[in-house]
């Protein structure tokens, strides 16, 4: 394994030329391209000129890869619209940076659920008061004695639930 | 000597809403980027609104960028999911008018014509190819990034994208056979 934790294709016997040479170099171009100077591994891009230099089938596969190279090459592609970075950034200062937009999304999220979230703690609350410290004698006096129980609502009128 | 802030710089003042930052940012590599996602998406359009939200996503998500990662890996990884998303929601055309509109440079008609046709058979061929090793091909061929490199922006390891490398040039040798062949000439 080489120093980029590549496993390095060693040349074999069978690399030799007139061998089956061009099997190996076809894997290393296909993987790398027609440019050995571009390769990750120096050694097998060496070992791939020594080939070159050698195996006309070797030279063949290596003829092919820059050949696909020069093709890849010929297709260009335009520059992007002369006010494409200027559209950006007037979007972009129109959307808040991260922080802001914690900040920002954090005060809507208090203004959207505060009143839902204090209301059910005032009612529960208020159910722990009236339900611990007074009577329903107590409650009866206060509403003039119109109390309907939770129970005979519902028609479980004969369960005393509300003791 | 004026010195030029590095990327990591840059991203470090964008997470605090540098706009400055920001836009030195957008000059450095709004063009690599915009190549990058018309060679995958295969349309000067698309690739204008998708380089343009990868860019929106790097102002919003600045402060997420761990200084680990190599900003333009990162910058990578935002456009390719852009364009995957845009891939999948429908299926990208070639933009012919770009082939015409780059070889209508040439002085010489025929040879205009001559390389509008090669450039056409080139992008199609490479539209041609899986998803990956698209990717893969245009980050290491087109934007010169490191197999490495490659590996960090698509989430694998160097194996696969040598792979993904390997399986994309010999699928382009076989859909471009013919032009291979008379390229061939020329580089001999």
């Amino acid at each position: 394994m080489n120093a980029d934790g590549r496993h390095r294709m060693v040349m074999s016997p069978t690399d030799a030329p007139g061998g089956h040479g061009g099997h190996r170099i076809t894997e290393w171009l296909d993987r790398w391209g027609g440019d050995l100077a571009a390769w990750p591994d120096r050694a097998a891009a060496g070992e791939a000129r020594r080939l070159i230099d050698r195996d006309p089938v070797a030279r063949a596969h290596w003829v092919e890869a820059r050949a696909l190279d020069g093709l890849l090459d010929t297709a260009a592609v335009p520059k992007p619209a002369a006010d494409l970075a200027d559209r950006i950034v007037a979007k972009a200062a129109a959307t808040p940076p991260p922080d802001n937009v914690v900040s920002l999304a954090g005060a809507g999220r208090r203004s959207r659920l505060g009143w839902p979230t204090l209301a059910l703690a005032a009612s529960l609350v208020m159910g722990l008061v009236f339900g611990i410290g007074v009577s329903p004698d107590t409650l009866d006096g206060w509403l003039g004695g119109t109390t309907v129980y939770a129970a005979d609502y519902l028609g479980f009128g004969a369960l005393e639930v509300a003791e | 000597m004026d010195r030029q802030p590095s990327d990591d710089a840059l991203m470090g003042r964008i997470a605090k809403g540098d706009a400055p930052a920001f836009r030195l940012l957008l000059d450095r590599h709004l063009a690599a980027v915009t190549a990058f996602c018309h060679r995958q998406l295969g349309n000067r359009s698309d690739a204008e609104d998708a380089a343009q939200d990868t860019f929106l996503k790097v102002w919003q998500a600045a402060a997420g960028w761990k200084p680990e990662a190599k900003p333009t890996s990162w910058i990578y990884r935002i456009a390719v999911n852009q364009c995957i998303d845009r891939h999948r929601k429908r299926r990208p055309q070639t933009d012919l008018d770009t082939a015409a509109d780059l070889a209508s440079a040439e002085p010489n008609p025929e040879q205009a014509a001559a390389r509008a046709d090669l450039d056409r058979k080139v992008r199609t061929a490479m539209q041609a190819l899986p998803e990956r090793q698209r990717l893969a091909l245009v980050l290491c061929h087109y934007q010169g990034l490191s197999q490495a490199e490659a590996a960090e922006v698509l989430g694998t390891g160097v194996g696969a994208v040598e792979s993904l490398l390997g399986r994309a040039r010999r699928e382009l040798k076989k859909l471009l056979a013919a032009e291979i062949a008379q390229m061939k000439e020329k580089v001999a």
